[in-house]
């Protein structure tokens, strides 16, 4: 019998509350190394706070999470925080406005006390393809997609498994956000990481993962390959009601 | 003037001054929109936005406009008393922006708003205030209109307030609508309903649109003219509809290229090399 | 647009010159300037300059109007008023500077726990400063100084003792509605412990509003400071100081009106740059009109 091997993040039964609702039911699912799992879905149907919950900053009422077969409790402790990183969509709001960039990069590398902090912020700039000019800058004088970089900068600066990405680039102009999923894409293979995106345009995520779940309700309704998507091989209505919205039929042809 | 178009707009100049040397955000702009859909496509910087701001007389202090001509229906713009673009605005002229929240008053319900509006400007009585904006709310597609009426501004999804805005907007019976990345926020389901939305008044009212946008592939199918802007001027102008687009200028070819499709997909996005040309 | 620097200190150096030019492009911001920059360089530089002993007695030369040979005019002793004015110079405002020095950071540490911690917390010390402010300036400082005896370091630990609670309240505030942004989060999400987030980020990010309140709290600190020594509970005579410069020449304030009225104007420019200054940094901050 073929060994599977273990996935690298495993969310078994979460759910979440709010109040007395359960903005979140018992969603479960795995990814594992070099994987991208793309969860998909209209607004408010949770996707933002399962992975919030996965990240350990919202508090979970049922259900676990594990990197590497190890059960992160919650609270979360600060050796965990390095398992999985957490990229928010707007990153203006995400970078404290009176730090420069090198001060808002040396904060993870301070917490978790690791050192040759200039060393390592210089190679991450390099890494997402930044120049070093840009750690004495402010995080308004930066381009949206500067700042994501940024951003993504700093989630890699503890050297995690995992990276949750919530709407990554959803407040990007198309051309930046070319970019920024290229960037993300190599990174994940470089560094042989696990990627969860949410977003509401599936073809991000058709671009960026090789499943997706489609949630509603606060639960997954569906699962599908990308090689289903691209065939619009869906059952469910939000599914259907997501590809007619986000991939039309008679796509736009391109001049060659 | 009955047969002078809604928005002439001919060799615009905007340049905003900060503490370093001035910012030309618009350098030589024109456009003519008639009784038609135009959609203005760009990406942050390119300087649709403050175009549309100049139309509506929104420039800071420390933005200066030149034009040969700046007109709404003939009637002049540019050097405008603050009191005739009051006059403009919301009555002949109305805007709907990405965040509808931040147009309503937090600490009132939607019904109190649009009841206040409605008895100031139409001289209604509360009671006829209330069934004419339960009227306006069933209008834009608002299922429940009188519980949505109870409600307060943040207390409504974004594609709610977004359509009770709309509304709002339309109730002035207002010539141009000016639609300022009114969908940006949402997500791409609401996208949709909120343009189809937009473009079945703005067709049963005769009145003209304009769509500002980053997403070109989003509101071609809305829009009659496109216009794309590059860094301050225009550079293509296309024809909208369901037709395929056809761009020649190098610059809209890149942008359609580098949006992530099924040919696209598992493999690295073209990415869009600008040219120093583009800018002459 | 800011001109991008290359290093971190040319970075927090660009940072304070832009300030500096944005404060002194007001006139009140020039005003207020101009006020303190001037009184805290004369009181700095008192002691070197040519000035006359302001301890030196002459029968002779009794309340003598301002005129050429003693500009602020002599007291009732004969001393030259221009020294003793600006020697006064140096009590009131080391007094005032250090009354606020001290309540100022304790206040916003202390404001700026409560609002990022909350819960008991807030509670806790919210209580506390409650507790304190109920306490009267002058009341405490009259006690204390009987407590204590009389003298600078008694002036500041009064005035610094009930000084503190508005700047908790304002940093508690400020704390308070920063607590839910995704800076913070994102933060948590790095591993930050909480005392990390106060230190790193609410501290830094509270401490504007607290330099204006101190620069406007100066303001008033330098007038309770002053009628402190007024009442005899600051610097002990000979040594002169504004206010008790002000208080001995109360008795012929109608026949040698400089006696009291000079040092009183001293006392009323330092308050008056003081709230200008802060004026001015209040518009530098204030998001909306910055």
């Amino acid at each position: 019998m073929a060994r599977v091997t273990a996935p690298l993040l495993s969310v078994q039964d979460l759910s979440v509350a709010h109040g007395q609702v359960l903005t979140v039911r018992g969603v479960s699912f795995a990814v594992a190394a070099g994987a991208s799992l793309g969860i998909v879905g209209e607004s408010g149907c949770g996707k933002s706070t399962l992975l919030r919950a996965v990240a350990g900053l919202v508090p979970i009422v049922a259900g676990q999470v594990a990197v590497l077969e190890q059960v992160l409790p919650t609270p979360r402790q600060k050796q965990h925080r390095r398992l999985l990183q957490i990229v928010f969509q707007d990153s203006l709001a995400a970078l404290n406005p009176t730090l420069t960039i090198a001060a808002s990069l040396r904060e993870p590398l301070a917490i978790h006390r690791l050192g040759d902090a200039g060393q390592r912020v210089a190679r991450v700039l390099d890494a997402v393809g930044l120049p070093q000019a840009v750690r004495f800058r402010f995080p308004h004088q930066l381009s949206g997609g500067q700042r994501q970089r940024v951003c993504i900068a700093r989630a890699l600066l503890v050297e995690p498994r995992v990276l949750l990405l919530d709407e990554p680039t959803s407040a990007l102009d198309i051309s930046v956000q070319a970019e920024v999923l290229n960037l993300l894409a190599e990174l994940r293979r470089d560094l042989g990481l696990a990627y969860v995106l949410v977003s509401h345009d599936l073809a991000v995520v058709g671009q960026m993962c090789e499943q997706l779940a489609v949630m509603a309700g606060g639960t997954i309704v569906e699962t599908l390959t990308r090689t289903q998507l691209v065939a619009r091989a869906a059952h469910h209505p939000v599914t259907r009601a997501l590809l007619a919205a986000g991939m039309p039929s008679g796509d736009i042809p391109r001049e060659i | 003037m009955p047969d002078a178009p809604l928005l002439d707009i001919a060799d615009l100049h905007i340049n905003f001054a900060t503490p370093a040397s001035p910012v030309a955000a618009v350098r030589g702009l024109s456009l003519t929109l008639g009784q038609e859909r135009l959609a203005i496509v760009g990406e942050s910087g390119s300087g649709k936005s403050a175009t549309m701001r100049a139309a509506l007389g929104l420039l800071p202090a420390t933005a200066s406009v030149k034009a040969q001509r700046l007109a709404f229906r003939g009637q002049n713009l540019l050097g405008l008393a603050p009191k005739r673009w009051r006059t403009l605005r919301g009555r002949h002229i109305a805007m709907v922006v990405q965040d509808p929240r931040q147009g309503f008053t937090p600490v009132h319900s939607l019904g109190a708003q649009m009841i206040e509006m409605l008895v100031r400007h139409r001289a209604l009585t509360r009671r006829a205030a209330w069934r004419e904006a339960e009227a306006m709310l069933a209008e834009v597609q608002i299922r429940d209109p009188s519980q949505v009426l109870r409600q307060y501004p943040h207390e409504l999804s974004g594609g709610m307030a977004q359509r009770a805005m709309i509304a709002m907007m339309l109730a002035g019976e207002p010539a141009l609508l000016i639609a300022d990345e009114a969908t940006s926020a949402l997500d791409v389901v609401v996208q949709q309903q909120i343009l189809a939305l937009i473009d079945t008044q703005v067709r049963r009212r005769g009145m003209g649109l304009i769509l500002i946008s980053h997403q070109l592939d989003l509101v071609a199918r809305f829009a009659d003219r496109i216009l794309v802007m590059y860094a301050g001027r225009v550079v293509e102008e296309l024809r909208g509809g369901t037709a395929a687009l056809q761009p020649v200028h190098p610059y809209t070819i890149g942008l359609l290229h580098c949006r992530p499709t099924p040919a696209s997909f598992g493999r690295a996005l073209p990415v869009l090399t600008r040219d120093p040309a583009w800018l002459a | 647009m800011m001109s991008m620097a290359t290093s971190p200190a040319k970075a927090r150096l660009s940072a304070i010159l832009l300030g500096l030019r944005q404060l002194c492009a007001s006139v009140v911001g020039q005003l207020g300037c101009a006020l303190v920059g001037g009184s805290c360089l004369l009181a700095l530089l008192a002691p070197f300059l040519p000035l006359a002993d302001p301890n030196a007695q002459s029968l002779t030369a009794r309340l003598l109007a301002p005129s050429v040979g003693h500009w602020f005019g002599t007291d009732a002793f004969g001393r030259d008023m221009l020294s003793r004015v600006l020697l006064g110079l140096r009590p009131t405002l080391f007094m005032a500077l250090a009354s606020v020095g001290l309540s100022a950071p304790v206040g916003l540490v202390i404001g700026a726990t409560s609002g990022l911690f909350g819960g008991t917390t807030q509670r806790l010390l919210m209580g506390l400063t409650d507790v304190f402010m109920a306490f009267p300036r002058l009341i405490l400082s009259l006690c204390a100084a009987a407590t204590l005896g009389a003298g600078v370091g008694t002036v500041i630990f009064a005035v610094a003792a009930t000084g503190w609670p508005p700047y908790a309240r304002l940093a508690r505030a400020e704390a308070t509605s920063l607590r839910g942004s995704e800076f913070l989060l994102a933060a948590e999400g790095l591993g930050s412990s909480r005392l990390g987030m106060l230190w790193r980020h609410m501290l830094p990010l509270c401490l504007p509003s607290a330099i204006v309140r101190a620069a406007l709290d100066a303001a008033s600190v330098i007038l309770i400071v002053a009628g402190l020594s007024f009442l005899g509970l600051g610097v002990p005579p000979p040594a002169p100081e504004l206010g008790a410069l002000v208080a001995a020449g109360r008795d012929a304030i109608f026949d040698a009106w400089w006696i009291s009225a000079l040092p009183g104007a001293a006392i009323l420019l330092l308050s008056l740059g003081f709230n200008l200054l802060g004026d001015a940094m209040r518009d530098l901050v204030d998001p909306r009109t910055g």
